[in-house]
């Protein structure tokens, strides 16, 4: 009796099993696709998912989100298993090795095959680093470079010229910058800052302003060793050490100074902080402006985030329509020009008026649009995380004050050139 | 010639002690055995996650003599140094904790809980909650380094006092290359009320009282008591404390990941931090195999050498020389 209804009860929970993995609607696809961010990205990229079922209806997307600081690993963790999803959002500055490694699929032929894909409609720029080899390995998302992020009210409260009218009457300089920063940076009778005019700049900010620049041209060399990107990164450290008008990255990181609480005049940073400060910045008034002009000129890095197929993805059709539509003109006249999360990569939404048009903070939105103009393609291919380690090491010799640029160059450079030399291990 | 008869393999004990232990052999077979032989395979070849290449002894020249030996020198130099302090400061404290808490006071078991609590916060919370410790600027480390105090002073009109900070200029702590190694072996400080506590607290209560009644009779004092009883009779737990701590110790990853990422400039790059690095941020899976066979032949020398040394003065009971 016990064991007949033992076999009785395991029969049928294999059944259930059975029954759980068949298909239930074979007409329908599923593509399981992966992001990073925290719930607010999340509710975005379900709201575009919502939208793409809709006008797709035998296509099921299935989205998996993983915090951003693990992302990477994960996703490369998963192509080395083979387990990867359908679609896999990339950051730009992994996409050269591993799509070197041949973990993605070229949508070169669904796009050639493709009467309704208009490449042209396309910034050039945009489509640029997703290519390789010639063709195209996915599209462009969350596209835009560093803007300044400034907190109007205290700019009103200490009477400082508006960093926006500067820029339109052409005086928005890096000694311009120096100098409001200056005056936002606020200290107790104790000697203890209060305030702060601004955060760090962006290194390759800092480095192309005065000249400078990264790499040769092959990515053979480091050329941190001119005097132009020696002045670049010295200026970094004086922002710090010479001016006193930024707090030490341990502190802004923190939040001791965060742009959020009111204690940071200015905020450097990449155009997706725009919903986190729409929620978060809430007690004063902010807008935007763009980087200051350097003595070589005004320079931004501009870069995005590739979505791709998997290699071994099985419904690469229905992946390469989910890319193009979450690219699309369409899609990117919600996303970037209402929730304002990036720049718009398509010239078509560029030109339509209703893009500009602001009803929440940033109202300045020609910020935006004057990025693609000044905006630089950052200098990266397969060996940038290698690089990147020598690089950090010796920016923080110098931001730490314990070498001067001249000396921290003289440190990093020797290294970097090992690391870009030496065969990918 | 022998007579022993061949007892069918049911029949015997050891058949049936395998199959009992199996569930444990095969997962260790599986999951600890197999993936290690397969990473000293592996620390012989170039690994990408995408494919194996058979380089021979290039992993260990590239970490002993080559491009990466500046950075495996000097993770082993910063795990060194920490092992070096944090392990006997931390046994020492937790040893006198022990001691302090075996006391036949009132309340005594709520100052254990008090005590204890400390190791119950999770790694990374307490790590956050250090970081604010550490901050240079408004951390309560450097709040209290910079009281004033009153220091006295020869003036015109005689002594007089004046108020001035206990220290004018306190490290930065962990913005510093030369102040973040101390700051984390400062913080590993904070686990001393933990399980190493316990196991002393263990150990201390495992001896007889007799041992101390007999002391007394004798005249002893605490501190002979201490020394010529206690420390003896405890030196079992303290081996394997100190086994066990510098095994440990060797393995400090968390703080520095946490807290520092392992700089500035470097200076808090622990060797486990390095072998994460090139593994799972840079996947140089093959150098890291290198990298973690390097410090398990290490950790395996040092165990083996306290074994070796252990006879000298580690006394078990009823044990005779």
């Amino acid at each position: 009796m016990f064991r007949h209804s033992t076999i009785l009860i395991l029969a049928a929970t294999v059944f259930i099993c059975l029954g759980g993995c068949a298909h239930r609607d074979s007409g329908k696809v599923t593509i399981r696709y992966m992001a990073w961010g925290n719930a607010d990205h999340l509710a975005v990229e379900q709201a575009i998912i919502d939208r793409f079922e809709k006008s797709h209806p035998n296509i099921h997307v299935k989205l998996f989100m993983v915090p951003d600081s693990a992302y990477h690993q994960k996703l490369q963790i998963m192509l080395a298993s083979r387990s990867a999803p359908d679609v896999m959002k990339v950051d730009l500055y992994f996409f050269p090795a591993l799509v070197r490694k041949g973990y993605f699929r070229s949508i070169q032929p669904f796009i050639d095959a493709d009467p309704t894909f208009d490449e042209a409609d396309f910034f050039p720029q945009a489509l640029e680093e997703c290519r390789y080899k010639g063709q195209l390995y996915g599209l462009n998302v969350a596209f835009g470079g560093h803007v300044i992020y400034y907190n109007k009210t205290m700019f009103k409260n200490e009477g400082i010229p508006d960093p926006y009218e500067l820029y339109k009457r052409g005086e928005w300089t890096t000694d311009k910058f120096v100098e409001v920063a200056s005056k936002l940076t606020k200290k107790d009778k104790n000697g203890r800052y209060t305030q702060f005019g601004t955060n760090m700049p962006h290194w390759w900010t800092a480095v192309w302003l005065f000249g400078g620049d990264f790499l040769s041209k092959d990515f053979k060399r480091c050329t941190l060793d001119t005097p132009e990107a020696i002045r670049g990164l010295q200026w970094m450290k004086d922002l710090r050490w010479k001016y006193h008008v930024t707090p030490q990255p341990s502190e802004s990181s923190m939040s001791a100074f965060s742009f959020q609480s009111g204690k940071l005049g200015m905020y450097s940073a990449w155009s997706g902080m725009t919903p986190v400060f729409l929620k978060q910045a809430t007690g004063f008034e902010w807008d935007i402006a763009p980087e200051p002009k350097g003595p070589a000129g005004r320079f931004t890095p501009m870069k995005g985030n590739q979505l791709t197929v998997y290699a071994e993805s099985e419904h690469p059709r229905e992946a390469y329509e989910f890319i193009k539509f979450v690219t699309s003109a369409e899609n990117e006249m919600w996303v970037c020009g209402q929730l304002r999360r990036s720049i718009t990569t398509h010239k078509s939404v560029a030109r339509n008026p209703e893009y500009l048009k602001a009803y929440t903070p940033p109202y300045q939105t020609d910020v935006f649009l004057h990025e693609m103009d000044y905006g630089r393609q950052i200098p990266i291919n397969y060996r940038y995380q290698a690089w990147y380690e020598e690089f950090i090491s010796g920016l923080d010799l110098m931001l730490t004050n314990e070498m001067d640029a001249k000396e921290a160059v003289k440190w990093m450079v020797p290294r970097i050139n090992q690391a870009l030399q030496e065969e990918d291990w | 010639m022998s007579n022993k008869i061949r007892k069918p393999l049911t029949h015997r004990a050891s058949f049936w002690g395998f199959i009992f232990i199996c569930p444990w052999l095969l997962g260790f077979i599986i999951f600890t055995a197999g993936p290690m032989l397969a990473s000293l395979v592996l620390s012989f070849c170039k690994y990408d996650l995408k494919s194996v290449t058979f380089i021979g002894a290039g992993n260990y020249h590239r970490m002993f003599v080559g491009s990466e030996h500046e950075y495996f020198y000097k993770s082993l130099t910063n795990t060194a140094l920490y092992v070096l302090f944090s392990v006997p400061m931390g046994l020492t404290g937790s040893l006198l904790l022990a001691v302090l808490l075996n006391q036949k006071v009132k309340g005594v078991a709520v100052f254990r809980t008090l005590y204890y609590l400390p190791s119950l916060t999770p790694a990374v919370a307490s790590a956050l909650v250090w970081m604010w410790v550490f901050h240079p600027e408004y951390g309560i480390l450097n709040s209290f380094l910079t009281i004033n105090l009153p220091f006295p002073t020869l003036g015109d009109q005689g002594i007089g006092f004046a108020f001035r900070p206990m220290i004018a200029h306190p490290p930065d702590w962990l913005q510093s290359s030369a102040w973040a190694l101390p700051a984390l072996i400062l913080m590993s400080l904070w686990g001393i009320g933990g399980q190493r506590m316990i196991i002393f607290l263990a150990g201390l209560q495992g001896i007889s009282d007799e041992y101390y009644e007999a002391a007394r009779i004798d005249g002893a004092g605490a501190w002979h008591q201490f020394r010529h009883i206690t420390i003896p009779l405890l030196t079992p737990t303290i081996f394997f404390n100190l086994i066990l701590g510098i095994v440990g110790a060797f393995q400090v990853f968390t703080a520095a990941y946490i807290m520092t990422g392992g700089g500035p400039n470097n200076a808090t790059l622990f060797y486990v931090l390095y072998i994460y690095r090139h593994a799972f941020e840079q996947f140089h899976m093959g150098y890291a195999a290198a990298l973690a066979w390097v410090l398990f032949i290490l950790l395996f020398t040092f165990t083996l050498i306290q074994f070796k040394q252990s006879s000298r003065w580690v006394h078990y009971e009823g044990e005779t020389k």
